[in-house]
């Protein structure tokens, strides 16, 4: 076990090492909504299908602006991203560190999921949309609204109504 | 003091964001965090995509919450049924035709003996332009119970699965003919 893990650990960096090589090496230089200039490499940034294109496309040689994106989460999505470069080296390890990232208060975890949209990272979404379903769960809609300050704007009525229309299927 | 340091720089960020995706809202200024629903301000195909992760009826009981979750259970793409989630089949049936056609997976695991009627209908429903999953697990039929055509010529369809556990023959039609050209995964079994 020892030895194929050294074994990865030589092997695919040194991949990475060439491929950037061969794509100019060039780190990406992303600003933040809040003018902050991050410097990433190439390989970490086009992780987000968003960025991916504008490199694609040639869109990528000055610095690429992400308006809505401030620097506290566009620091978090890079972090996510440089430890998703190689997913194949220690999935154990991966996802250890997936549900350390995930454990943040809700503000932090609504700046990922805008952020995780807007620049198009399908794992980083997938992660932190269950994080809010598992929140969901097993609740009923009473608890959910105060979980999340949701504000019932039905009348009674209404309410009433949608229990009929929708939820009657499910009651023996 | 520590308190205060810990809490506040969080919020102008967070409201930039939130006024900057939902550009019709006009500024709350300085509202205070606490208190306020940010998940109702997430874009709906994330909301969506939140919703797609919760059982079915889970998804349904969303549309209890408030004004702006009422119909996003009918986008989720997926329709995953388990036993104690369907106990009438008919009266779920209704529901569905909200939903049908944002359908794209349909999985059904149901350990007990379904009526032929039932099935055809639940079968006729979910199949739409766009449906590509169809992935069946029944314990048996009522009555003898043949495979709807409209699943065996559903242009849509990539992966077709169907497993049951006693006399249940759903191939054995004379008139069996396919034509879905783009399926790639096809299993019969019993289970």
């Amino acid at each position: 076990a020892i030895q194929s893990s050294r074994f990865s650990c030589v092997g695919f960096p040194l991949a990475y090492i060439f491929l950037a090589c061969k794509k100019k090496s060039m780190a990406l230089k992303l600003k933040s909504s809040d003018n902050k200039i991050f410097e990433v490499e190439e390989l970490v940034a086009v992780q987000s299908e968003t960025i991916k294109s504008l490199v694609e496309d040639g869109c990528a040689n000055n610095v690429i602006p992400l308006p809505n994106v401030d620097s506290k989460t566009l620091e978090l999505v890079l972090d996510w991203c440089k430890n998703h470069v190689d997913v194949k080296l220690d999935e154990e390890k991966l996802k250890e560190y997936e549900d350390k990232f995930i454990e943040v208060d809700l503000a932090v975890l609504y700046d990922l999921l805008m952020a995780a949209n807007y620049l198009n990272i399908k794992d980083l979404l997938n992660r932190a949309s269950q994080k809010v379903a598992d929140m969901l769960k097993g609740k009923k809609p009473e608890q959910i609204r105060e979980t999340f300050n949701i504000v019932n704007d039905f009348s009674p009525e209404e309410e009433e109504e949608i229990r009929k229309e929708n939820l009657w299927a499910f009651e023996e | 003091m520590a308190d205060s340091r810990s809490q506040k720089p969080n919020y102008p960020k967070t409201q930039r964001l939130t006024s900057m995706a939902d550009s019709s809202q006009s500024e709350s200024s300085e509202e205070k965090a606490v208190g306020v629903d940010r998940i109702s301000d997430l874009p709906d195909c994330v909301l969506i995509h939140i919703v797609s992760f919760l059982p079915f009826n889970e998804t349904i009981l969303t549309s209890l919450l408030s004004s702006r979750w009422k119909p996003l259970w009918t986008y989720v793409p997926i329709l995953d049924v388990r036993n104690n989630f369907f106990p009438r089949v008919s009266r779920v049936l209704a529901l569905l035709q909200l939903k049908a056609p944002c359908i794209q997976t349909f999985r059904m695991l149901y350990n007990y003996s379904i009526n032929p009627y039932q099935l055809d209908g639940l079968v006729t429903t979910v199949t739409t332009p766009n449906l590509k999953v169809f992935d069946l697990r029944i314990h048996s039929t009522e009555n003898y119970w043949e495979l709807s055509p409209s699943i065996l010529s559903c242009k849509s369809l990539v992966v077709l699965k169907l497993a049951w556990k006693i006399d249940f023959h759903p191939l054995l039609s004379s008139s069996l003919s396919f034509q879905l050209p783009r399926l790639k995964i096809l299993r019969f079994k019993r289970i």
